[in-house]
Protein backbone atom coordinates (compact mmCIF):
# COMPACT_ATOMS: atom_id res chain seq x y z
CA UNK A 1 0.00 0.00 0.00
CA UNK A 2 1.09 3.37 -0.62
CA UNK A 3 0.38 5.93 2.18
CA UNK A 4 -1.64 9.15 1.12
CA UNK A 5 0.04 11.04 3.88
CA UNK A 6 -3.07 11.63 5.26
CA UNK A 7 -3.35 9.13 8.33
CA UNK A 8 -7.05 9.69 8.55
CA UNK A 9 -7.19 8.68 4.82
CA UNK A 10 -4.79 6.03 5.16
CA UNK A 11 -7.33 4.79 7.80
CA UNK A 12 -10.49 4.44 5.73
CA UNK A 13 -8.48 2.92 2.67
CA UNK A 14 -6.79 0.81 5.06
CA UNK A 15 -3.39 1.56 5.34
CA UNK A 16 -3.37 3.50 1.87
CA UNK A 17 -4.12 3.93 -1.77
CA UNK A 18 -3.28 -0.30 -3.33
CA UNK A 19 -0.48 -1.01 -5.11
CA UNK A 20 -0.24 -1.00 -8.96
CA UNK A 21 -3.21 1.05 -8.95
CA UNK A 22 -4.43 4.46 -10.50
CA UNK A 23 -7.20 6.82 -8.47
CA UNK A 24 -8.91 9.20 -9.64
CA UNK A 25 -10.20 12.17 -6.82
CA UNK A 26 -13.25 14.06 -8.41
CA UNK A 27 -14.18 17.40 -7.10
CA UNK A 28 -15.06 20.93 -8.00
CA UNK A 29 -12.46 23.59 -8.38
CA UNK A 30 -11.29 24.95 -5.26
CA UNK A 31 -12.42 21.93 -2.76
CA UNK A 32 -8.76 21.53 -1.98
CA UNK A 33 -8.49 18.37 -3.59
CA UNK A 34 -4.81 19.14 -4.89
CA UNK A 35 -3.73 18.49 -1.40
CA UNK A 36 -4.21 15.02 -1.65
CA UNK A 37 -1.78 15.14 -4.21
CA UNK A 38 0.65 17.37 -2.41
CA UNK A 39 0.88 15.37 0.77
CA UNK A 40 0.77 11.75 -1.70
CA UNK A 41 4.03 13.77 -3.26
CA UNK A 42 5.34 14.97 0.24
CA UNK A 43 5.15 11.59 1.97
CA UNK A 44 6.53 9.30 -0.93
CA UNK A 45 9.81 12.03 -1.04
CA UNK A 46 10.19 11.34 2.79
CA UNK A 47 10.06 7.38 2.26
CA UNK A 48 12.31 7.70 -0.71
CA UNK A 49 9.87 6.70 -3.50
CA UNK A 50 10.36 8.29 -6.89
CA UNK A 51 8.18 11.14 -7.38
CA UNK A 52 6.87 12.43 -10.89
CA UNK A 53 4.31 15.71 -11.01
CA UNK A 54 2.09 15.91 -14.21
CA UNK A 55 0.65 19.74 -14.03
CA UNK A 56 -0.70 22.04 -16.58
CA UNK A 57 0.52 24.60 -14.48
CA UNK A 58 3.72 26.25 -13.81
CA UNK A 59 5.65 24.59 -11.26
CA UNK A 60 5.90 28.36 -9.41
CA UNK A 61 2.19 28.06 -9.23
CA UNK A 62 1.86 24.47 -8.05
CA UNK A 63 4.54 25.50 -5.02
CA UNK A 64 2.68 28.51 -3.91
CA UNK A 65 -0.46 26.20 -4.03
CA UNK A 66 1.45 23.89 -1.58
CA UNK A 67 2.35 26.76 0.32
CA UNK A 68 -1.69 27.86 0.59
CA UNK A 69 -1.86 24.58 2.16
CA UNK A 70 0.88 25.42 4.82
CA UNK A 71 2.91 22.43 2.95
CA UNK A 72 6.10 22.21 3.67
CA UNK A 73 8.08 19.60 1.49
CA UNK A 74 11.02 19.91 4.03
CA UNK A 75 13.33 21.27 0.31
CA UNK A 76 12.61 17.90 -1.14
CA UNK A 77 11.06 18.58 -4.63
CA UNK A 78 9.42 15.61 -7.37
CA UNK A 79 10.53 15.50 -10.55
CA UNK A 80 8.41 18.07 -12.36
CA UNK A 81 6.54 17.71 -15.97
CA UNK A 82 5.25 20.98 -16.09
CA UNK A 83 4.10 23.85 -19.02
CA UNK A 84 6.92 25.80 -17.50
CA UNK A 85 9.34 25.59 -14.88
CA UNK A 86 10.27 22.19 -14.57
CA UNK A 87 12.71 19.47 -15.87
CA UNK A 88 10.87 18.44 -18.74
CA UNK A 89 8.38 20.80 -20.60
CA UNK A 90 5.39 19.74 -22.10
CA UNK A 91 2.76 21.02 -24.78
CA UNK A 92 -1.05 20.11 -23.59
CA UNK A 93 -1.42 19.80 -27.69
CA UNK A 94 0.62 17.25 -27.98
CA UNK A 95 -0.74 13.87 -26.50
CA UNK A 96 1.78 10.86 -27.80
CA UNK A 97 5.09 13.55 -26.08
CA UNK A 98 3.09 13.39 -22.66
CA UNK A 99 2.63 9.68 -22.77
CA UNK A 100 6.28 8.93 -23.97
CA UNK A 101 7.52 11.54 -21.33
CA UNK A 102 5.85 9.59 -18.57
CA UNK A 103 6.66 6.08 -20.14
CA UNK A 104 10.60 7.10 -20.06
CA UNK A 105 10.42 8.38 -16.38
CA UNK A 106 9.39 5.32 -16.00
CA UNK A 107 11.75 3.09 -17.68
CA UNK A 108 14.18 5.13 -16.01
CA UNK A 109 13.34 4.23 -12.33
CA UNK A 110 12.11 1.01 -12.73
CA UNK A 111 12.50 -0.85 -9.61
CA UNK A 112 11.71 1.62 -7.25
CA UNK A 113 7.98 2.51 -6.26
CA UNK A 114 6.85 5.53 -8.18
CA UNK A 115 4.25 8.01 -7.51
CA UNK A 116 2.70 9.94 -10.03
CA UNK A 117 0.30 13.01 -9.49
CA UNK A 118 -1.76 14.50 -12.04
CA UNK A 119 -4.01 17.60 -12.64
CA UNK A 120 -4.22 17.89 -16.42
CA UNK A 121 -6.50 15.68 -16.96
CA UNK A 122 -9.38 17.87 -17.17
CA UNK A 123 -7.66 20.15 -19.73
CA UNK A 124 -6.88 17.08 -21.98
CA UNK A 125 -10.55 16.54 -22.32
CA UNK A 126 -11.45 19.98 -22.55
CA UNK A 127 -8.57 19.78 -25.76
CA UNK A 128 -9.73 16.71 -27.52
CA UNK A 129 -12.72 14.46 -27.99
CA UNK A 130 -13.58 12.59 -24.85
CA UNK A 131 -12.58 9.16 -27.01
CA UNK A 132 -9.49 10.06 -27.66
CA UNK A 133 -8.74 10.90 -23.73
CA UNK A 134 -10.44 7.30 -22.93
CA UNK A 135 -7.86 5.17 -25.06
CA UNK A 136 -5.14 6.90 -24.27
CA UNK A 137 -5.67 7.07 -20.61
CA UNK A 138 -6.42 3.23 -21.12
CA UNK A 139 -3.47 2.59 -22.53
CA UNK A 140 -1.15 4.17 -20.11
CA UNK A 141 -2.57 3.16 -17.48
CA UNK A 142 -2.05 -0.34 -18.90
CA UNK A 143 1.52 0.31 -19.38
CA UNK A 144 2.45 2.26 -16.09
CA UNK A 145 1.05 -0.94 -14.12
CA UNK A 146 4.27 -2.97 -15.49
CA UNK A 147 5.63 -0.91 -12.44
CA UNK A 148 5.90 -0.34 -9.26
CA UNK A 149 3.81 2.81 -9.57
CA UNK A 150 0.50 4.67 -7.81
CA UNK A 151 -1.05 7.44 -10.05
CA UNK A 152 -3.20 10.02 -8.36
CA UNK A 153 -5.06 12.21 -11.06
CA UNK A 154 -7.11 15.27 -10.08
CA UNK A 155 -10.35 15.62 -12.41
CA UNK A 156 -12.43 18.94 -11.86
CA UNK A 157 -15.89 18.02 -11.44
CA UNK A 158 -18.50 20.60 -13.11
CA UNK A 159 -16.49 21.15 -16.02
CA UNK A 160 -17.68 18.05 -17.78
CA UNK A 161 -20.85 17.12 -19.01
CA UNK A 162 -21.70 13.84 -16.23
CA UNK A 163 -21.47 11.39 -18.73
CA UNK A 164 -17.67 12.29 -19.32
CA UNK A 165 -17.34 11.80 -15.81
CA UNK A 166 -18.84 8.80 -15.25
CA UNK A 167 -16.89 7.34 -18.07
CA UNK A 168 -13.60 8.41 -16.46
CA UNK A 169 -14.37 6.89 -13.34
CA UNK A 170 -14.70 3.29 -14.78
CA UNK A 171 -10.88 3.59 -15.74
CA UNK A 172 -9.21 4.04 -12.81
CA UNK A 173 -9.10 1.11 -9.22
CA UNK A 174 -10.25 4.20 -7.07
CA UNK A 175 -12.09 7.19 -6.75
CA UNK A 176 -12.21 9.53 -3.92
CA UNK A 177 -15.00 12.28 -4.69
CA UNK A 178 -14.77 15.88 -2.76
CA UNK A 179 -17.61 17.27 -2.99
CA UNK A 180 -20.18 20.76 -1.29
CA UNK A 181 -23.64 19.11 -0.23
CA UNK A 182 -26.56 20.96 0.93
CA UNK A 183 -28.39 20.27 4.26
CA UNK A 184 -30.73 22.99 4.85
CA UNK A 185 -28.84 26.51 5.17
CA UNK A 186 -26.02 25.07 5.59
CA UNK A 187 -23.11 23.80 3.13
CA UNK A 188 -21.05 20.61 3.76
CA UNK A 189 -17.20 19.76 2.43
CA UNK A 190 -17.85 15.97 2.15
CA UNK A 191 -15.32 12.90 1.18
CA UNK A 192 -16.29 9.97 0.00
CA UNK A 193 -14.32 6.76 -1.12
CA UNK A 194 -16.77 5.92 -4.06
CA UNK A 195 -14.34 2.65 -4.81
CA UNK A 196 -11.08 1.64 -4.32
CA UNK A 197 -9.81 -1.96 -5.28
CA UNK A 198 -9.31 -4.07 -2.31
CA UNK A 199 -11.40 -1.95 -0.30
CA UNK A 200 -15.20 -3.17 0.72
CA UNK A 201 -17.46 -0.70 -0.88
CA UNK A 202 -18.28 1.92 1.68
CA UNK A 203 -21.63 3.72 1.57
CA UNK A 204 -20.60 6.60 4.16
CA UNK A 205 -19.52 9.87 4.17
CA UNK A 206 -16.76 12.17 5.84
CA UNK A 207 -16.93 15.57 6.82
CA UNK A 208 -13.27 17.38 6.17
CA UNK A 209 -11.03 20.33 7.07
CA UNK A 210 -7.69 20.90 5.98
CA UNK A 211 -5.11 21.80 8.12
CA UNK A 212 -0.84 21.85 8.70
CA UNK A 213 -0.79 18.58 9.65
CA UNK A 214 -3.14 17.38 6.82
CA UNK A 215 -6.25 16.54 6.54
CA UNK A 216 -8.81 15.99 9.33
CA UNK A 217 -11.78 13.50 8.57
CA UNK A 218 -15.08 12.83 10.84
CA UNK A 219 -17.65 10.45 9.96
CA UNK A 220 -20.47 11.94 8.64
CA UNK A 221 -24.45 11.08 9.68
CA UNK A 222 -27.02 12.56 7.81
CA UNK B 1 -46.26 58.96 12.72
CA UNK B 2 -48.63 57.09 10.43
CA UNK B 3 -47.56 55.38 6.91
CA UNK B 4 -49.86 56.30 3.77
CA UNK B 5 -50.67 52.99 1.77
CA UNK B 6 -47.83 54.11 -0.77
CA UNK B 7 -45.41 54.24 2.11
CA UNK B 8 -46.15 50.62 3.48
CA UNK B 9 -45.67 49.50 0.12
CA UNK B 10 -42.78 50.86 -0.52
CA UNK B 11 -41.20 49.97 2.61
CA UNK B 12 -42.58 46.28 2.03
CA UNK B 13 -41.06 46.18 -1.83
CA UNK B 14 -37.79 47.50 -0.40
CA UNK B 15 -37.94 44.67 2.60
CA UNK B 16 -38.49 41.72 -0.11
CA UNK B 17 -35.60 43.17 -2.03
CA UNK B 18 -33.00 43.50 0.72
CA UNK B 19 -34.18 40.05 1.99
CA UNK B 20 -33.73 38.05 -1.28
CA UNK B 21 -30.30 39.99 -1.57
CA UNK B 22 -28.95 39.18 1.84
CA UNK B 23 -29.97 35.55 0.92
CA UNK B 24 -27.83 35.48 -1.86
CA UNK B 25 -25.11 37.10 0.02
CA UNK B 26 -25.80 34.86 2.57
CA UNK B 27 -25.01 31.65 0.32
CA UNK B 28 -21.90 33.29 -0.79
CA UNK B 29 -20.31 33.71 2.28
CA UNK B 30 -21.50 30.10 2.74
CA UNK B 31 -19.88 28.58 0.06
CA UNK B 32 -16.65 30.83 0.45
CA UNK B 33 -15.83 29.50 3.64
CA UNK B 34 -15.97 25.91 2.67
CA UNK B 35 -13.14 26.74 -0.44
CA UNK B 36 -9.77 26.28 -0.01
CA UNK B 37 -8.69 28.15 -3.00
CA UNK B 38 -8.49 31.80 -2.85
CA UNK B 39 -9.22 32.53 -6.42
CA UNK B 40 -12.65 31.04 -6.21
CA UNK B 41 -12.66 32.40 -2.71
CA UNK B 42 -12.44 35.55 -4.32
CA UNK B 43 -15.41 35.10 -7.07
CA UNK B 44 -17.25 34.05 -3.88
CA UNK B 45 -16.72 36.82 -1.86
CA UNK B 46 -17.37 39.35 -4.83
CA UNK B 47 -20.76 37.80 -5.50
CA UNK B 48 -21.46 37.94 -1.87
CA UNK B 49 -20.40 42.19 -1.38
CA UNK B 50 -21.87 42.82 -5.14
CA UNK B 51 -25.29 41.18 -4.13
CA UNK B 52 -25.18 43.48 -0.59
CA UNK B 53 -24.39 46.37 -2.97
CA UNK B 54 -27.67 45.43 -4.56
CA UNK B 55 -29.60 45.81 -1.21
CA UNK B 56 -28.25 48.54 -0.57
CA UNK B 57 -29.15 50.64 -3.07
CA UNK B 58 -32.81 49.02 -2.64
CA UNK B 59 -32.50 50.26 1.08
CA UNK B 60 -31.77 53.74 -0.66
CA UNK B 61 -34.02 54.16 -2.88
CA UNK B 62 -36.52 52.44 -0.95
CA UNK B 63 -35.88 54.88 1.78
CA UNK B 64 -36.08 57.96 -1.09
CA UNK B 65 -39.83 57.16 -1.88
CA UNK B 66 -41.06 57.54 1.57
CA UNK B 67 -38.45 60.56 2.92
CA UNK B 68 -38.12 62.54 -0.18
CA UNK B 69 -41.27 64.85 -0.48
CA UNK B 70 -40.45 64.40 -4.25
CA UNK B 71 -41.00 62.34 -7.15
CA UNK B 72 -37.72 60.04 -7.91
CA UNK B 73 -36.93 62.39 -10.41
CA UNK B 74 -36.16 64.98 -8.41
CA UNK B 75 -34.81 62.94 -5.33
CA UNK B 76 -31.28 64.85 -4.87
CA UNK B 77 -28.02 62.84 -6.00
CA UNK B 78 -25.92 63.99 -3.52
CA UNK B 79 -22.08 63.45 -2.91
CA UNK B 80 -22.63 60.97 -0.42
CA UNK B 81 -25.06 59.14 -2.23
CA UNK B 82 -23.38 59.39 -5.50
CA UNK B 83 -19.96 58.53 -3.62
CA UNK B 84 -21.41 55.47 -2.34
CA UNK B 85 -22.85 54.09 -5.44
CA UNK B 86 -19.68 54.40 -7.17
CA UNK B 87 -17.65 52.60 -3.86
CA UNK B 88 -20.23 50.21 -4.58
CA UNK B 89 -19.01 49.78 -7.91
CA UNK B 90 -15.91 48.49 -6.37
CA UNK B 91 -16.94 44.89 -5.67
CA UNK B 92 -18.34 44.45 -9.28
CA UNK B 93 -14.73 44.88 -10.58
CA UNK B 94 -13.34 42.64 -7.60
CA UNK B 95 -15.86 39.78 -9.07
CA UNK B 96 -15.06 40.66 -12.59
CA UNK B 97 -11.24 40.42 -11.79
CA UNK B 98 -11.91 37.23 -9.82
CA UNK B 99 -14.11 35.96 -13.05
CA UNK B 100 -11.48 36.90 -15.36
CA UNK B 101 -8.90 34.74 -13.54
CA UNK B 102 -11.11 32.09 -13.05
CA UNK B 103 -11.63 31.52 -16.45
CA UNK B 104 -8.04 31.77 -17.34
CA UNK B 105 -7.54 28.87 -14.43
CA UNK B 106 -10.19 26.88 -16.33
CA UNK B 107 -9.10 27.14 -19.73
CA UNK B 108 -6.44 24.66 -21.03
CA UNK B 109 -3.80 27.17 -22.35
CA UNK B 110 -4.12 29.26 -19.76
CA UNK B 111 -5.08 32.45 -22.27
CA UNK B 112 -5.85 35.40 -20.56
CA UNK B 113 -8.51 37.34 -22.16
CA UNK B 114 -7.64 40.50 -23.57
CA UNK B 115 -4.37 40.34 -21.82
CA UNK B 116 -6.12 40.84 -18.81
CA UNK B 117 -3.54 39.44 -16.26
CA UNK B 118 -1.55 42.78 -17.59
CA UNK B 119 -3.93 45.26 -18.14
CA UNK B 120 -5.95 44.51 -14.28
CA UNK B 121 -2.89 46.09 -12.52
CA UNK B 122 -3.26 49.54 -14.07
CA UNK B 123 -6.99 49.47 -14.10
CA UNK B 124 -7.32 48.08 -10.59
CA UNK B 125 -5.15 50.20 -9.18
CA UNK B 126 -6.44 54.02 -10.80
CA UNK B 127 -9.77 52.96 -9.79
CA UNK B 128 -8.72 52.32 -5.77
CA UNK B 129 -6.45 55.70 -6.37
CA UNK B 130 -9.30 57.49 -7.80
CA UNK B 131 -11.72 55.97 -5.23
CA UNK B 132 -9.44 57.14 -2.86
CA UNK B 133 -9.03 60.41 -4.56
CA UNK B 134 -13.08 60.85 -4.61
CA UNK B 135 -13.69 60.01 -1.30
CA UNK B 136 -11.32 62.51 0.40
CA UNK B 137 -12.98 65.22 -1.96
CA UNK B 138 -16.59 64.32 -0.72
CA UNK B 139 -15.05 64.40 2.60
CA UNK B 140 -13.38 67.82 2.04
CA UNK B 141 -16.64 69.18 0.20
CA UNK B 142 -19.16 67.89 2.78
CA UNK B 143 -17.17 69.46 5.81
CA UNK B 144 -16.17 72.52 4.21
CA UNK B 145 -17.73 73.39 1.22
CA UNK B 146 -21.41 72.89 2.60
CA UNK B 147 -20.70 74.67 5.52
CA UNK B 148 -20.00 77.93 3.03
CA UNK B 149 -22.79 76.94 0.45
CA UNK B 150 -25.32 76.27 3.58
CA UNK B 151 -24.74 80.36 4.77
CA UNK B 152 -25.39 80.66 1.31
CA UNK B 153 -28.90 79.11 1.38
CA UNK B 154 -27.80 76.65 -1.48
CA UNK B 155 -27.95 72.60 -1.41
CA UNK B 156 -25.04 71.11 -2.71
CA UNK B 157 -24.82 68.78 -5.27
CA UNK B 158 -22.22 66.86 -7.12
CA UNK B 159 -23.11 68.49 -10.25
CA UNK B 160 -21.65 71.63 -9.32
CA UNK B 161 -18.75 72.80 -11.39
CA UNK B 162 -15.95 69.98 -10.16
CA UNK B 163 -12.50 70.41 -11.39
CA UNK B 164 -10.75 68.09 -14.45
CA UNK B 165 -9.36 66.00 -11.56
CA UNK B 166 -12.54 66.32 -9.81
CA UNK B 167 -13.98 64.58 -12.86
CA UNK B 168 -11.57 62.09 -13.31
CA UNK B 169 -11.69 60.71 -9.50
CA UNK B 170 -15.23 59.94 -10.20
CA UNK B 171 -15.31 59.07 -13.43
CA UNK B 172 -12.43 56.08 -13.55
CA UNK B 173 -14.41 54.32 -10.60
CA UNK B 174 -17.63 54.87 -12.27
CA UNK B 175 -16.64 53.78 -16.03
CA UNK B 176 -14.29 50.69 -14.82
CA UNK B 177 -16.68 48.34 -13.37
CA UNK B 178 -19.37 49.00 -15.48
CA UNK B 179 -17.29 48.78 -18.55
CA UNK B 180 -14.57 46.10 -18.07
CA UNK B 181 -17.49 43.30 -17.58
CA UNK B 182 -19.50 44.05 -20.11
CA UNK B 183 -16.57 44.28 -22.31
CA UNK B 184 -14.61 40.75 -21.36
CA UNK B 185 -16.73 38.73 -19.84
CA UNK B 186 -19.01 37.88 -22.85
CA UNK B 187 -15.10 36.88 -24.29
CA UNK B 188 -14.44 34.73 -20.80
CA UNK B 189 -17.85 32.56 -21.11
CA UNK B 190 -17.57 32.41 -25.36
CA UNK B 191 -13.94 31.03 -24.41
CA UNK B 192 -14.50 28.75 -21.55
CA UNK B 193 -15.85 25.22 -21.52
CA UNK B 194 -16.58 24.93 -17.82
CA UNK B 195 -19.54 24.12 -17.78
CA UNK B 196 -20.01 25.43 -13.89
CA UNK B 197 -18.12 28.93 -15.10
CA UNK B 198 -20.16 29.30 -18.08
CA UNK B 199 -23.64 28.88 -15.60
CA UNK B 200 -22.04 31.25 -12.98
CA UNK B 201 -21.33 34.06 -15.58
CA UNK B 202 -24.40 33.51 -16.96
CA UNK B 203 -26.64 33.95 -14.07
CA UNK B 204 -24.75 36.58 -13.12
CA UNK B 205 -25.35 38.51 -16.29
CA UNK B 206 -29.30 37.89 -16.27
CA UNK B 207 -28.68 39.51 -12.68
CA UNK B 208 -26.68 42.99 -13.70
CA UNK B 209 -29.12 43.10 -16.43
CA UNK B 210 -32.26 43.30 -14.02
CA UNK B 211 -30.60 45.79 -12.12
CA UNK B 212 -29.36 47.88 -14.66
CA UNK B 213 -33.69 47.69 -16.28
CA UNK B 214 -34.49 48.97 -12.68
CA UNK B 215 -32.41 52.00 -12.66
CA UNK B 216 -32.73 52.91 -16.04
CA UNK B 217 -36.93 52.47 -14.99
CA UNK B 218 -36.20 54.86 -12.63
CA UNK B 219 -34.35 57.46 -14.90
CA UNK B 220 -36.47 57.15 -17.45
CA UNK B 221 -40.11 56.31 -16.29
CA UNK B 222 -40.28 59.05 -13.78
CA UNK B 223 -41.78 61.35 -16.38
CA UNK B 224 -44.47 58.94 -17.28
CA UNK B 225 -45.14 56.97 -13.75
CA UNK B 226 -46.39 57.86 -10.46
CA UNK B 227 -44.13 56.70 -7.97
CA UNK B 228 -45.99 53.75 -6.69
CA UNK B 229 -46.58 52.00 -10.19
CA UNK B 230 -42.66 52.94 -11.11
CA UNK B 231 -41.87 51.20 -7.26
CA UNK B 232 -43.53 48.31 -8.39
CA UNK B 233 -41.82 48.00 -11.38
CA UNK B 234 -38.41 48.83 -9.94
CA UNK B 235 -39.13 46.19 -7.22
CA UNK B 236 -40.42 43.02 -9.53
CA UNK B 237 -37.11 44.02 -11.54
CA UNK B 238 -34.54 44.07 -8.18
CA UNK B 239 -36.66 41.02 -7.37
CA UNK B 240 -35.02 39.49 -10.03
CA UNK B 241 -31.95 40.41 -10.16
CA UNK B 242 -31.64 39.47 -6.22
CA UNK B 243 -32.78 35.93 -7.53
CA UNK B 244 -30.35 35.81 -10.64
CA UNK B 245 -27.79 36.70 -7.82
CA UNK B 246 -28.49 34.29 -5.70
CA UNK B 247 -28.54 31.32 -8.65
CA UNK B 248 -25.27 32.66 -9.35
CA UNK B 249 -23.44 32.36 -5.88
CA UNK B 250 -24.68 29.28 -5.42
CA UNK B 251 -23.29 28.71 -9.43
CA UNK B 252 -19.59 29.20 -8.17
CA UNK B 253 -18.81 25.55 -7.89
CA UNK B 254 -21.67 22.84 -7.78
CA UNK B 255 -23.49 22.07 -4.93
CA UNK B 256 -25.13 18.59 -4.29
CA UNK B 257 -27.96 17.98 -2.16
CA UNK B 258 -28.50 14.54 -0.64
CA UNK B 259 -31.41 13.31 -2.22
CA UNK B 260 -31.74 15.07 -5.26
CA UNK B 261 -27.56 15.26 -7.01
CA UNK B 262 -26.62 18.29 -8.24
CA UNK B 263 -28.05 21.22 -7.62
Amino acid sequence: MASSGIPALDKIMADGYPDKSAVLVVGPPGIGKEALGYWFTKTGLVQGDFCLYVTRLSVREVLQDVKGFGIDMDHKVPLWLASDGGQIKYDINDLAGLSFSIKEVLKQNAGRRIRIVTDVLSSLLMLNQPETIYKFLDQLLADAKQYDVVILATLEEGMHKPEVLAAMQQLFDGVVELRLYEEGLRVLPLLRIRKMRGVPPQPGYYSFSFSRTGMELTSYVK
Amino acid sequence: MSLSSFEVVAIAAAAIVILACAYAAFWAFNIRRNLKVNLYRHQALGIGLVAICAGYFTFILGGASIYSPVSFSEYPLDNIGFYSFLACLAPLLYWTDSSLLAARDSDPLQRDVLHWGRVRFVLLGSVLICLGAGGAYTVYELVFLSQQTALAGTSVYLVGVPSILNNIAFLVPLVVPLAVGPILLPVAVRRTKDLTLRRHLKWFGLGAAFLMLGALAYVLLTALLGNSLLLLIASVLYTAAAYCLYRSAKAVIPIYSFTEGAS
